[in-house]
């Protein structure tokens, strides 16, 4: 088997599940190169009774009890054969190409141990143009030409139609289950901490592979119109930022710097002097800044936490 | 196996320096038979003929370019080359005797980079000032602790210095096209600066066009041998505006979409906040790399409309990295 598309799905909205089944039903690639899983995270009412995947001859229903987007990738790739795993969300639209583009990419390009494309947005109903700034953090992005890299954050996939060799994957599966921070990374039920896609790309650099983007992968992700309110906007800036950190700090040991009262002090400055040049702070850029704090406060408990440890010990 | 070509251009050189970096060639592990030797003379007075001997290597030529220039200088060097991957290195580059070896190996594990490098240790004859001791990167050395690569400009981790650069054939030769092709175009036009590493940077950046990228290793390890005249304020600086200057041409020729150049109130008080905060030296060095990046927008804007992504040769000479 080449490739594996697995969509990790809890409670999924029926309509949004239906799109994206529909758009790898016509897929490019042929069936018989490619396995379809869909993980059922403990919904509610099991998918397995309700979904049909009759139409693809390698799909199958698997049910994963444990709660968590990391769990249930964990079980993907556990039960994936193919040599290229294409993790897809079940609010995702793949472009009808993606999977034939993404072998594609995987023959030309083996240095590369994760990639992925532009992913774009497609609005239930239209945002509030003052909350553009925090649309990134949908992760939403452009990409406008190939980019790729063995350090560095500048060229890692997103989550949505992410593509990892299957020795990448199986890395990343045996560092993480052995490791209890890496495995509470990621979304579980209504919490939005994510992280989890940044760990699985980044487990690339430890086999010595690189990471990319590429312009000619699409997908569509289909956004529902309760994350478009600005609570639901902010919270999502704020995790992803403050995951962000905590992944960074657990790879490389950069931690956000820890700001003391002059450290706030100086940002008010800053801040009063960006008002005075008439370009005040986006909702995003507030948004950055609760989650680099949040993220350097825990580091910091996180660091005395290890030193008591090793003074005990 | 991958056949390479040194090509080592001089001008003027210090015999001693020179005479290391022939004997570090001399010393390398990989098989005579492997690579040949080019010297090229860039319009040295009084010729290096009788400064070195090449006897001992059976594949090694000493060519004269009289028109002063790296670019003129490498350009001599790798048409009369007949390897696929062209190490170039300058006259006081000392390689470590596996360099060439590690870059066969590389060139053949990384079908996928079209320029690498690798780091770079200084040697000073005297004791560089502390002052200028955070700016010796400008000097070309770099300390490279773990292997980046990247088809990515931004990322500066991956881009290799001129020095020691080892540069698939098909990359040097288009960039020389490219060249080549821009020269006559600005034949008229202004000519840069005369310190910045902008050629080189070109030059690894052509990779790119090719749908290649570039990286740094850090099992090529070289010594770039720093006379005392290099090691004063005064040159730092005098190469800060040439890295300004250059920077902001190649950020302009390999440019993605923003031509928007001017600085706004924002930049501006960054770059004083910088400038208070930064020591004695680091001030000149800000305000050097500034005058050439200003130098560099008024040299822009003073041009005719030039289509991206166009080469041109920076400057008639630059610095032997």
């Amino acid at each position: 088997m080449k490739l594996s598309a697995i969509i990790c799905t809890h409670n999924p909205r029926e309509d949004y599940l239906r799109r994206a089944l529909e758009a790898l039903c016509s897929q490019t690639l042929p069936f018989s190169d490619w396995e379809f899983l869909l993980i059922d995270n403990d919904s509610d009412e099991p998918l397995a009774l309700r979904v049909d995947l009759s139409w693809h001859p390698g799909g199958r229903h698997i049910r994963e009890e444990e709660l968590g987007l990391t769990p249930a990738r964990l079980r993907g790739i556990a039960e994936a054969v193919g040599d290229l795993l294409i993790f897809v969300d079940d609010d995702n639209v793949l472009q009808r190409d993606y999977l034939e583009t993404a072998l594609r990419i995987s023959v030309t390009h083996p240095h590369l141990g994760a990639f992925g494309g532009s992913i774009e947005a497609k609005f239930e109903v239209e945002p509030d143009p003052r909350l553009e700034s925090l649309l990134p953090s949908l992760a939403i992005r452009g990409v406008r030409d190939t980019k790729w890299a063995n350090f560095g954050l500048g060229s890692i996939p997103y989550g949505a139609g992410l593509c990892v060799t299957a020795k990448v994957a199986q890395a990343y599966a045996a560092d993480t289950s052995g490791s209890e921070i890496r495995r509470r990374l990621g979304r579980r039920g209504s919490s939005l901490v994510g992280g989890e896609d940044l760990d699985l790309a980044m487990t690339s650099y430890d086999l010595w592979l690189g990471v990319g983007l590429f312009d000619e992968l699409v997908v569509t992700h289909l956004i529902d119109k309760r994350r478009l309110s600005p609570q639901y906007l902010h919270r999502v800036c704020v995790e992803g930022n403050y995951s962000f950190n905590i992944v960074r700090y657990l790879r490389t040991g950069i931690a956000p710097r820890h700001r003391g009262a002059i450290g706030s002090v100086m940002d008010s400055l800053k801040r009063m002097v960006r008002i005075c040049l008439g370009q005040p702070w986006t909702p995003a850029e507030k948004a950055r800044r609760q989650g680099e704090r949040r993220a350097a406060r825990d580091i910091r408990l996180l660091q005395m936490k290890r030193k008591i440890e090793i003074q005990t010990m | 196996m991958a056949n390479i070509s040194v090509i080592l251009c001089t001008h003027n050189p210090r015999e001693d320096y020179l005479q290391r970096t022939v004997d570090a060639l001399r010393a390398q592990t990989l098989p005579l038979d492997q690579w040949e030797l080019l010297i090229v003379d860039n319009a040295s007075n009084p010729t290096i003929e009788t400064l070195i001997n090449i006897t001992w290597h059976q594949n090694a030529r000493l060519l004269v370019e009289s028109e002063l220039g790296k670019n003129p200088a490498l350009s001599r060097g790798i048409s009369h080359s007949t390897g696929v991957l062209i190490v170039i290195v300058d006259d006081d580059n000392v390689l470590d005797p596996d360099y060439l070896t590690n870059a066969v190996a590389i060139y053949e594990d990384y079908p996928f980079l079209g320029a690498f490098g690798g780091s770079m240790e200084g040697e000073f004859e005297v004791e560089p000032p502390s002052s200028i001791t955070p700016y010796l990167e400008g000097l070309a050395i770099r300390k490279i602790t773990r292997d980046h690569w990247s088809n990515a400009k931004e990322w500066s981790e991956a881009t290799p210095f001129g020095a020691g650069m080892c540069v698939r054939r098909e990359v040097a030769e288009l960039y020389f096209e490219r060249v080549r092709a821009d020269r006559m175009r600005f034949a008229l036009g202004p000519r840069g600066t005369s310190l910045g590493r902008g050629e080189d940077t070109d030059m690894a950046w052509t990779s790119l066009l090719l749908s290649k990228g570039t990286g740094c290793f850090a099992r090529l390890r070289a010594t770039h041998l720093i006379s005392k005249d290099r090691l004063t304020e005064a040159y730092v600086e005098r190469l800060y505006t040439g890295f300004g200057y250059a920077d902001e041409i190649l950020a302009y020729q390999h440019a993605d979409s923003s031509d928007n150049y001017n600085e706004t109130a924002l930049d501006m008080v960054r770059y004083w906040f910088r400038y208070v905060r930064a020591s004695r030296f680091g001030r000149k060095i800000l305000s050097a790399r500034r005058s050439g990046q200003k130098k560099a927008r008024e040299t822009l804007l003073k041009m005719p409309a030039v289509p991206r992504l166009m080469s041109f040769e920076l400057g008639s000479f630059t610095p032997r990295f």
